[in-house]
């Protein structure tokens, strides 16, 4: 079994409400259209809506949300499952290229480096668990 | 102990890279902006998306990006086709004061609306901040597909979904066979206006608002559907509006209101005028009303007569026509009553002094008693006549009231009708009270029984001399001989030279 990466380390069991799908199915309407890239954002929003983070994404950042971008010791997956962050990643891997790389890029630009790296190892690291989950099938 | 400030950053900035790089993301696009629209006023951002979400079937906002960002990449629009929507005219002017005339009314999609559409207009026309970083994705800056582009497209100002215009307007629309009567018909040149290659282009505003089936069928050729060139028209002319209405803020003098009221004022001269044109007009047409150099100030000039008017009607409502009640019945009775009373005593002293028999006093009697309704009607006569005088007070009051709310100016303080409402009620309740006691007055010592008349009737009734019925003819017969019989009297008085009879 894989082991989890030190960003994954120290994650703690979400304290969140659980998951409902009603929500997802709510939006769907909206975001079918955009085939994976669709998914991918239904999916992230639904997240973020069991995180009970929905509102605060759409609105201007707190001092503490900025906090949480700029310290080197966050940890930047905090409120996430595995299963959620491999659902994520999952769904944004099949986002067709060119539009995943620029969607990516864009989350780097903005991002600070230390996180966007974090974030990319979080990638690679699904990636690399799935993929030996399909070696082991 | 983190505030997820990562986890949201990402949804910040992926969901919108999707939505403005991803073709069919644009519903989701537009029920984000009407959602953050009402997450930045208070509401529930997640409450206001799933409405959106369940709504956007018919939201023609989501059509009309959707077929303006078609026009930009030359594809048909691809969003299905619901009811209406609006937008609302002069967004930042909204909300009413004062009398109806400040009232600015929304400019309605004439294809209908639902209320979902409505709110979802709204909440587009009231947060510009909040539809920035999402809405701009849609006009050309936002479709940049670098970060740059979105970053730069928070900057942009968006007030309306129809806003697209502003980006768009002036986008060419290609129709090598166009024919040339087009140009030869009601479309007017605009200045971006030209031929292209042989052939005839138009821009999507000069198109939108040549109101002519040539021009609508360029724009059905370009993709766009019926009611989404019907909502692209009003918003067309919506911005000619709001053009009209900037041009008139800097050239009117305030003539002292509050700025708020006057923009009001202007905003809704302008859609008074807009309306009067009817629904479709060239931007000629729009062109001849609204660059009369005299329209600002007839604008202030009908506002001032519109609220004149709301005066008028104040005091009429005020002022009723029948300020008083009518002489009551029994004040009536009561002043007939004090008069025939003395009336019926003069005929008993006379009748006591031994001058009328019983025939003659209940005759005089009768004769008073048959006077009542006379005298009942002329105490009604006089009580009209003070009631009148009491009419007049109050009229005074009112016309004092005309006086001063015919004397507004624009800029003025407004006309309060109250205290002359609060001075007609005093009097009236003053005068109401003291009606019976000035009707009295006004009667004064006129008679409202006739005495006389009652006793030559009593006397007409007994005879000269006292007797039973049946005997009055005789008996009078015998008086009146006597009466005549000089010689005989002389020849039997105390100067008679004869002794005669004795």
């Amino acid at each position: 079994m894989a082991e989890l990466p030190p960003e994954l380390s120290t994650m703690q069991p979400p304290m969140q409400e659980q998951p409902t799908d009603g929500f997802r199915q709510q939006i769907t309407p909206l975001t079918e259209g955009g085939g994976a890239a669709g998914a991918f954002v239904n999916e992230l929003m639904g997240i973020a809506d069991d995180l009970g983070f929905l509102d605060e994404a759409f609105t201007p950042m707190t001092v503490g949300d900025q906090a949480d971008i700029q310290d080197p010791n966050i940890d930047p997956m905090q409120f996430l499952s595995k299963e959620q962050l491999t659902t994520l990643v999952n769904l944004f891997m099949s986002i067709p290229e060119p539009q995943r790389s620029q969607i990516g890029n864009q989350l780097r630009n903005e991002l600070p480096p230390q996180v966007a790296s974090r974030l990319d190892a979080i990638v690679r690291f699904v990636q690399g668990r799935d993929a030996q989950s399909q070696v082991a099938m | 102990m983190g505030y997820g400030g990562f986890i949201k950053t990402v949804v910040r900035i992926a969901v919108p890279a999707v939505v403005s790089m991803i073709p069919g993301m644009q519903p989701l696009g537009v029920a984000l902006a009407s959602a953050a629209a009402t997450g930045a006023t208070g509401g529930s951002f997640k409450d206001a998306l799933m409405a959106g979400a369940t709504s956007y079937i018919g939201s023609n906002i989501a059509r009309s990006l959707s077929g303006t960002q078609a026009a930009v990449s030359g594809a048909p629009p691809s969003l299905p086709i619901g009811d209406g929507a609006t937008g609302t005219y002069f967004p930042s002017l909204e909300g009413t004061a004062g009398t109806g005339a400040f009232s600015s009314a929304p400019f309605t999609d004439p294809v209908g609306l639902s209320a979902t559409d409505m709110a979802i207009g709204s909440a587009l026309n009231k947060s510009d901040e909040a539809l920035q970083p999402l809405v701009s994705k849609f006009t050309p800056e936002g479709l940049d597909q670098t970060f740059g582009g979105i970053k730069k497209g928070l900057d942009t100002t968006f007030r309306s979904a129809g806003n697209v215009l502003d980006k768009l307007g002036d986008v060419v629309l290609n129709k090598p066979n166009l024919s040339s009567s087009l140009i030869s018909g009601t479309l007017s040149p605009g200045p971006t206006a030209s031929l292209i290659g042989g052939a005839t282009s138009f821009t999507l505003n000069q198109a939108l608002l040549a109101n002519t089936p040539e021009a609508d069928q360029l724009l059905a050729d370009q993709g766009y559907t019926p009611i989404q060139i019907q909502y692209l028209k009003q918003e067309a002319r919506n911005r000619l509006s709001q053009g009209a209405f900037e041009a008139l803020q800097g050239s009117v003098t305030n003539p002292g209101l509050a700025q708020e009221e006057f923009n009001k004022i202007l905003a809704s001269g302008i859609e008074r005028e807009n309306l009067a044109l009817g629904p479709e007009v060239t931007q000629q047409q729009f062109d001849t009303v609204f660059d009369n150099p005299n329209l600002g100030q007839n604008i202030l000039g009908e506002e001032e007569g519109l609220r004149k008017q709301a005066f008028g009607q104040d005091i009429s409502s005020a002022f009723p026509g029948d300020a008083f009640q009518s002489l009551d019945d029994n004040i009536i009775d009561s002043i007939v009553q004090e008069r025939q009373g003395p009336a019926q005593e003069k005929i008993s002293r006379f009748s006591a002094r031994g001058n009328l028999n019983p025939t003659g006093g209940r005759t005089a009697n009768q004769f008073i008693q048959s006077q009542v309704p006379q005298a009942q009607e002329r105490v009604r006569e006089v009580g009209e006549g003070v009631l009148g005088g009491y009419q007049s007070n109050v009229q005074d009051v009112q016309d004092r009231a005309k006086q001063q709310a015919s004397g507004y100016k624009l800029g003025d303080e407004l006309f309060d009708v109250t205290p002359f409402s609060a001075e007609r009620s005093g009097l009236v309740e003053q005068q109401q009270g003291q009606l019976g006691s000035d009707v009295r007055g006004a009667l004064g010592s006129e008679p409202l029984f006739d005495v006389s008349g009652a006793l030559q009737s009593a006397g007409r009734a007994q005879g000269v001399v006292s007797g039973q019925g049946q005997n009055q003819s005789f008996l009078d017969s015998i008086a009146a001989r006597e009466l005549g019989s000089t010689s005989s009297r002389n020849r039997r008085g105390l100067r008679s030279r004869g002794s005669g009879a004795f």
